[in-house]
């Protein structure tokens, strides 16, 4: 992101590499995973913070809580790409 | 502590510094800018989706809005600082060796810092 935001600001021609790098199939590899990681950290830490705030300590609701985090990772993640791929 | 001679009560010992030495401040950090997050990924997904094979003046018009560009700098702010907190509380779980583990610590911190100041650079830029 750093690297995409610096292209911005020097110019159209460096602009037009960090293009090419995210549109190529490695680099669109790449931001699948990072999205990936991105989603699932952030339900995660959600969940994390529901715990700080005493709220679903039993065993049985970490258990759902987790299931819950990864399938909205995944929901979230797959929503994102269907945007990019089918809607933009 | 000598309970029957200290005024302290227990509560004020246990908000003071601890014998981490830093006591809650760390912690408090990493949970503040963890909600602050929250809302700035969403925003800057919308930004990545809104980016997505955009022209550079597309871009430069997106990235350029007074909006997008405040939180885009949030989002730089807090991320790295919220990703400092973060790698250093891994290293200190994970490294047993005290001085790679304080060099580690310190390397990533100015590698973080520096990427958020080259990446604030090139937003004002783009936005002023």
């Amino acid at each position: 992101m750093a690297g995409f935001l610096i292209a911005l600001a020097s110019g159209p021609e460096a602009f037009a590499i960090a293009q090419l790098c995210v549109s190529h199939p490695l680099g669109q590899i790449a931001l699948f995973g990072y999205s990936l990681a991105l989603f699932y950290h952030a339900c995660n830490g959600i969940r994390h913070l529901f715990w700080d705030a005493v709220i679903g300590l039993s065993i049985p609701a970490v258990y759902k809580s987790g299931q819950v985090a990864i399938v909205m990772a995944l929901c979230l993640t797959a929503a994102l790409w269907s945007v990019i791929y089918f809607v933009v | 502590m000598n309970k029957s001679r200290s005024m302290q009560t227990p509560l004020a010992a246990v908000r003071g510094l601890g014998s981490a030495k830093s006591g809650l401040h760390h912690w408090w950090n990493q949970r503040m800018t963890a909600v602050a997050m929250v809302p700035l990924v969403i925003w800057m997904v919308s930004l990545c989706i809104l980016m997505t094979g955009a022209s550079y003046q597309d871009a430069l018009a997106i990235a350029s809005h007074p909006a997008n560009a405040t939180v885009l700098i949030l989002f730089v702010v807090v991320g790295f600082w919220h990703a400092i907190l973060g790698l250093q509380v891994i290293l200190e779980d994970y490294v047993a060796a005290e001085g790679l583990r304080l060099v580690l610590i310190v390397v990533i911190r100015m590698f973080a810092i520096a990427l958020a100041a080259l990446s604030i650079l090139s937003i004002l830029r783009v936005a002023l």
